[in-house]
């Protein structure tokens, strides 16, 4: 069980992990403000062994469902401009997943023009819908985080049908060998109790 | 600057309403006449666009406000550039949006309240530009409504391909909404698709799936009432989830079309879909889906695709290709080449005039779930004519408000009612009857007349024990003044004794009548008990003389028409009725009747008359409730007290009826109004609502030569119901010609019973306040 508690300038944690267990969070999973519990991913003693450490298989993790999710955008979006996609977010996944398909983190389309692809991080039902509001008739949402409540309101016909939208839910068990070099940047170690500056993503350990 | 016109585009029909309010207009008065404003501008505005300043005029269905439908003159600009103008054949119905947008549902939009998207029919002209299309085409018309005619862009208007009906043409729209559908699936040949949804688009997609080449042979419904659909397209698989919805959980399919509208049918889908699939959401979902299973989604790692037609239109700005006009014409050329079968789906043709009743069904689930309006049968004169580009709309709003500007019936109508031959009362007059007179009061010389004026009833001689009273009628009429009333019973020239005395000596003089070997006509009502009835009605029985109570109204003019409409069917199923009876009795009406000729307290008196204002003011009421509309009383309740006058019978009295088929109805009747009224008497059922006093009005949604449907319209002769001579006359000839043919006469002695019989249930009721069954009244009486 991990809580955050979440200020307009830092982040602070509470939580108890598995004896030999690591944890990491990424910003996006964080509520936008105040308390709440959050999703982590958790490396635990048998997958780091001997020789790894807990922050390269973290990373290895992350990066591997970023590749399948820039995967899924690129063969779904061949005849369209990368410009046209857009990946919200502050974290270090988010990060990761514009880094590789070299996008801003606004969309270059101008201000006009909506996306044709929008990679909704955060697994939030409030940014799930920004996120079909945002994106352009016919246009594609990717559900690149686990969904915080098992089920949301939606207006199917509204959000959906109408527009000709997909909702795609990409892979994110892909193994870390499917993955190359990743570019996301350090983790900021934090232990429970402990309040840290906002940051890309967390490394929780006793 | 948006923001003032979204709020004035919010604020003018409400705004329109109050207008044609302070008009004087009613309030569905109002909304028709918004609409009708709103239909005479929309043409007009096509017709600029188009620039053509030219219409056409036929008829359309209109939803004219929130819940009613209607067929309506309609008006669309004459083919413009690029534009095409058909007279429209058929019409289908694609029930789930249809259903929406009548119903006003989230999601759905009214528009204009123009339903129909799907039509074919034949190219009347074409306008400058147009190429692929020519004059006297056959074609199938997307985004037609339901209308004899219409103007389309050329590129929404398909030439049939050979050997292809007009009918299953129809389905055009449909046709690319299912088959644009199955392309949101993106399906490898070979995949295996699940279709949710047994209905039209349900079906069309999962035959196009088909004969794509896709594995869709698997189809999941509500129920198997749409089973057979399933097999004729092929599906080897139909579950029905009111069976198991287990089921669904094994069906593991690449791709699942949802083609239900249900905003909840999309868990299933998820369920059906194999891991990695694709859920196709192709029905239009109404409201919102409260627990979308989005970890599920996530879990199975799925697509779900939205698939409207207006995404057609999207693409095809951004790609330059008409995505549709392909659907399209491919559709029409694997329906007409039989790989997409679709005969089985258009339904039952409808009767454009039935609409109203046809959306009332399709909104409660109890209309066919395919159906496709026939054109052809509205005549050619009402189907197309020119418009006029200068009228101005009508601001009358006739026929929509009972009250207030009802129409006239076509001329058709006439036939209807010159077939009733009701100038000609007494045609089947045979036979001739010699009547004796018993009770020389009010009424009697009203009943001498009649008989006088009946070619087949003579008068011989009356009797009543106030002798002034017997030499009147006697000296007015010139006939015996008896001095018994037994000799009234056993002169040879008489056959029948007409009895109009106070109500508790029917019974005694009517028994005497009947055991004297004579027929009796009694002055309603039958007795003052339903137990003096029932010894009436045995002792009728037991000596074979034929016994009736008079009940005149029957041969109104308007009550022949009221029955006549009845017959044809413009009830439907009578569901209820309305009778009330309020009149202002003077003080001396208890003691002299209205004329005053014979002072008497019988009225007065419970035990004489039997009661007060139902038993003597509405018996002919509820003898029409019987005959107009065939209803049988099951069981009833009453409130009834005097409140007014010293009088020991009720002069105020409410009943609540129930009829033996479940209609439900109400009397209200008062001897004791101030400034009395007047009579109210309407009959309704699930079709249609007959109003005979005291204006007669009919008002239908069936087909009915001569009428208008949804609309309320005039019939008969106005006036109130009364006992005046001609309709006496009638009846007594009625009952001489039954006589003399030994046929039980028009009012039969049961139909008086059972009329006594709600009368007393009523009384019984009131007195021991509960509900009374007339029918165990009547066994138990008997008893």
């Amino acid at each position: 069980m991990i809580t955050a508690t979440v200020t307009d300038a830092d982040v602070g944690f509470e939580f108890v992990l598995d004896e030999g267990d690591v944890a990491f969070v990424d910003a996006d999973w964080l509520p936008a403000l105040g308390r709440a519990s959050v999703r982590a991913l958790t490396v635990g003693l048998a997958e780091t062994g001997d020789d790894r450490h807990p922050i390269e298989v973290a990373r290895a993790k992350l990066a591997a469902a970023a590749s399948s999710v820039v995967a899924y955008v690129l063969e779904q979006n061949k005849e369209s401009d990368v410009a046209s996609i857009h990946v919200p977010g502050r974290g270090a996944f988010a990060t990761e997943v514009r880094s590789r398909l070299g996008v801003g983190e606004t969309p270059s389309i101008g201000p006009s023009a909506t996306p044709l692809v929008w990679v909704e991080t955060s697994g939030d039902a409030a940014a799930l819908h920004t996120a079909l509001a945002g994106v352009a008739d016919l246009g594609t949402v990717v559900l690149a985080a686990p969904a915080r409540q098992p089920t949301i309101e939606i207006d199917l016909y509204r959000d959906i049908h109408h527009r000709g939208l997909c909702l795609h839910a990409v892979d994110l068990t892909v193994s870390e060998a499917a993955s190359d070099a990743p570019a996301i940047p350090d983790p900021v170690p934090v232990a429970s109790g402990q309040t840290v500056p906002m940051h890309w993503w967390y490394y929780l350990s006793a | 600057m948006t923001q003032l016109i979204n709020k004035a585009k919010q604020r003018l029909p409400e705004a329109q309403v109050t207008v044609a309010t302070r008009m004087g207009l009613s309030g569905v008065m109002a909304r028709e006449v918004q609409r009708e404003v709103l239909w005479w501008a929309y043409p007009r505005v096509l017709a600029a666009r188009s620039r053509t300043a030219r219409l056409w005029r036929g008829l359309g269905i209109g939803w004219t406000s929130a819940g009613y439908a209607a067929l309506l003159p309609v008006e669309v600009p004459r083919a413009g550039r690029g534009m095409v103008t058909a007279i429209i054949d058929y019409s289908v119905v694609s029930p789930g949006t249809e259903r929406a947008r009548y119903l006003r549902l989230p999601n759905a939009s009214f528009g204009l309240g123009m339903p129909g998207y799907s039509a074919s029919g034949r190219v009347l002209e074409i306008g400058p530009g147009v190429t692929s299309i020519a004059v006297g085409d056959q074609v199938a018309l997307a985004g037609a409504s339901h209308a004899t005619v219409a103007s389309v862009p050329e590129r929404h208007a398909y030439r049939l391909p050979r050997c292809l009906s007009l009918e299953q043409a129809a389905l055009i729209r449909l046709g690319v909404i299912s088959a644009h559908g199955v392309s949101c699936a993106a399906a490898e040949p070979g995949q295996s698709v699940c279709v949710i949804g047994a209905g039209l688009i349900g079906a069309l997609a999962q035959r196009i799936a088909l004969a794509q080449g896709l594995d869709a042979r698997t189809m999941i419904a509500r129920t198997r009432v749409n089973a057979t659909v399933g097999e004729v397209g092929g599906v080897d698989r139909f579950l029905a989830i009111d069976e198991s919805s287990d089921v669904v959980d094994r069906v593991e399919a690449d791709i699942v079309i949802d083609a239900t509208g249900d905003p909840s049918s999309v868990g299933l889908a998820i369920a059906a879909v194999r891991t990695g699939g694709r859920v196709v959401v192709l029905g239009s979902p109404r409201g919102a889906t409260g627990a979308f299973a989005l970890g599920e989604v996530q879990a199975k790692r799925l697509e779900i695709v939205g698939a409207h037609i207006e995404g057609l239109t999207v693409e095809t700005e951004r790609t330059g290709v008409d995505a549709e006009r392909g659907l399209g014409e491919a559709f029409l050329r694997s329906v007409s080449e039989g790989s997409v079968p679709a005969g089985d789906l258009l339904g039952d043709p409808l009767d454009p005039e039935e609409c109203a009743a046809f959306y009332r069904a399709l909104a409660n689930h109890s209309a066919p779930s395919r159906a496709y309006f026939d054109w052809t049968a509205i005549d050619s004169e009402r189907r197309i004519g020119s418009g006029r580009m200068l009228r101005l709309p009508s601001l009358r709003a006739a026929g929509m408000d009972f009250q207030r500007r009802p129409l006239r019936p076509r001329k058709e109508f006439d036939d209807i009612i010159a077939g009733l031959d009701l100038d000609r009362p007494f045609r089947e007059a045979s036979g001739m009857l010699r009547i004796g007179l018993l009770g020389c009061g009010d009424i009697a010389g009203n009943n001498a007349a009649a008989a006088v004026i009946a070619p087949n009833t003579t008068l011989t001689a009356c009797f009543d024990p106030v002798r002034r009273l017997a030499q009147d009628i006697a000296g007015r009429f010139d006939i015996d003044a008896a001095r018994s009333a037994d000799e009234l019973f056993y002169r040879d020239d008489i056959d029948a004794v007409m009895i109009a005395v106070p109500h508790h000596l029917h019974a005694e003089l009517a028994i005497g009548a009947l055991a004297s070997g004579k027929h009796v006509i009694v002055e309603k009502p039958l007795a003052h008990t339903l137990a003096d009835a029932l010894a009436i009605r045995d002792e009728a029985v037991r000596t074979g003389g034929v016994a009736s109570v008079c009940f005149p109204y029957r041969y109104t003019p308007k009550v022949q028409i009221a029955r006549r409409l009845a017959d044809l069917g413009v009830l439907g199923t009578p569901s209820g009725a309305h009778l009330r009876v309020l009149t202002d009795q003077p003080p001396a009406y208890w003691v002299g009747g209205y004329s005053g000729r014979s002072p008497s307290t019988w009225r007065a008196s419970r035990e004489k008359a039997g009661g007060g204002v139902l038993i003597m003011n509405s018996t002919h009421y509820l003898d029409l409730l019987r005959y107009v509309a065939g209803m049988e009383f099951d069981e009833v309740w009453a409130l009834a007290d005097t409140l007014d006058a010293p009088v020991d019978v009720e002069d105020a009295i409410t009943v609540s009826f129930r009829a033996t088929n479940g209609a439900i109805g109400s009397m209200v009747g008062c001897s004791a109004i101030r400034g009395a009224i007047n009579e109210e008497l309407r009959i309704w059922g699930r079709d249609g609502h007959v109003a005979i006093e005291p204006d007669p009005r009919v008002y239908t949604l069936r087909s009915i030569v001569g009428l208008h449907t949804a609309r309320w319209q005039t019939f008969g002769g106005g006036g109130a119901l009364r006992g005046g001579a001609n309709v006496r006359a009638t009846y007594l000839s009625r009952f001489a010609t039954a006589v003399d043919r030994g046929m039980s006469p028009d009012v039969s002695i049961d139909d008086a019973v059972a009329v006594q019989a709600f009368v007393e249930a009523a009384y019984r009721s009131s007195e021991e306040q509960c509900g009374i069954r007339p029918g165990e009244l009547l066994k138990e009486v008997h008893a």
